[in-house]
């Protein structure tokens, strides 16, 4: 076919198309439906009994900001990513997973010393690691429905933030609902969970990405 | 490009003429003269056809053309290694074996098949030719008509299927072409 029979051919098909919405707007859509999620978390697994007291404590806050930020950066890349030419920079691609090193990090500091003792002494409490991946599901479905609409190139980078923005606002909700503070309980039950739960919806993702 | 995404069809057309000649200047800048400089471009158009939707007003033109001219390029350069990889060129087919060009002669009436062939829908017959005439895999195909692997093979199956029906059942089993050896 030659190019000109194809544009031919593409002009006579073209029929009105419903834009997509700005990158702002769908961001902020995201945010709300990822707090409406957090928020019927709350309510069906509880809030822990000393959340009030967990505001004052500056440890707390920290984790609390440091899971919303990587849930709001990486939702705002993954978005950026389905639209051509406004991907993220090279350099800024990363921000997310530097967030998820700075929060293992964080604390890995809180057990520098005695690591493997802290580490053999948590208890097993997989119902963080469940509670994680059932408040990222909604999350993780809206990113991806919208990824859909988009026209997305970059399948695996779009995959990988869109899970790791969903795993982080479970983890973001978790905090709010799991009443262990302990650093090696934290790593081993909401840091490895963010991790597991984000590789596992992007490979679930992007297949679902591929079929559209 | 907002008179485009309201379905002005003449408007989407200026575009996309437009469109080619900047796809086209910005990969010979790149690769000079080479032989799918056409590929690349068509890729582009369709590219732009499905991403319509994704262009913002309030955003610059540019960059977003640029992109997907840009990704069609690494795609088509992609393909062009893995091909050069695996395949060799050649300027003539080499000649069939004699057994084999004496057993393909016995029995088949060339013209009878061409007929058959005439009378598939124009996808299913391109996608039969494709695979075995010019023994394309089926990836290459699926990209090119745009469409999914087992979408092609489903195609080629129920073309063999047709060509089968239309010359009388006369083709025997085992010469039916099995569209996943063409996968590479």
């Amino acid at each position: 076919m030659t190019t000109e029979r194809l544009i031919a051919e593409l002009a006579r098909q073209a029929g009105p198309v419903r834009v997509l919405p700005r990158l702002d707007t769908r961001w902020l859509h995201w945010a709300i439906a990822s707090l409406a999620s957090l928020a019927v978390g709350l309510v069906v697994f509880g809030v822990r009994s000393d959340a009030a007291s967990q505001l004052a404590s500056g440890d707390f806050l920290v984790r609390a900001l440091l899971t919303a930020v990587i849930a709001g950066v990486a939702a705002r890349h993954a978005l950026r990513w389905g639209v051509p030419g406004a991907e993220p920079v090279a350099w800024a691609r990363w921000w997310p997973q530097v967030a998820v090193v700075a929060w293992t990090g964080l604390l890995l500091s809180k057990l520098w010393g005695s690591l493997a003792t802290q580490l053999g002494a948590v208890r097993w409490h997989p119902q963080c690691g469940w509670q994680i991946a059932a408040l990222a599901s909604v999350p993780a479905v809206w990113m991806f429905w919208q990824s859909r609409r988009a026209s997305p190139y970059e399948l695996g980078w779009v995959s990988i933030q869109s899970a790791l923005a969903a795993a982080a606002v479970g983890a973001l909700a978790v905090q709010w609902i799991c009443g262990l503070n302990a650093a090696a309980h934290q790593l081993v039950w909401h840091v490895l969970p963010v991790i597991a739960v984000s590789i596992a919806v992007a490979l679930a993702g992007r297949l679902t990405l591929r079929r559209q | 490009m907002r008179r485009a995404q309201a379905g002005d069809e003449d408007a989407y057309a200026a575009l996309l003429t437009e469109f080619a000649g900047l796809a086209r200047r910005f990969v010979i800048a790149r690769l000079s003269q080479t032989p799918w400089v056409d590929d690349v471009v068509q890729a582009t158009l369709m590219s732009v056809d499905r991403a319509r939707h994704t262009f913002v007003a309030d955003r610059a033109l540019a960059p977003w053309f640029y992109a997907i001219v840009r990704r069609r390029l690494i795609d088509m350069q992609r393909r062009a290694g893995r091909i050069a990889r695996t395949e060799v060129a050649m300027d003539a087919l080499p000649d069939p074996p004699v057994e084999a060009r004496a057993s393909r002669a016995a029995g088949v009436d060339i013209e009878l098949v061409r007929q058959a062939l005439a009378q598939l829908p124009p996808r299913q017959r391109a996608i039969v030719e494709a695979i075995q005439l010019r023994d394309e895999p089926t990836r290459h195909i699926a990209a090119r008509l745009d469409m999914s692997q087992a979408a092609v093979k489903v195609a080629a199956h129920r073309g063999y299927k047709a060509l089968r029906r239309l010359l009388g059942g006369a083709a025997p089993a085992a010469n039916e072409p099995a569209a996943g050896k063409n996968q590479g």
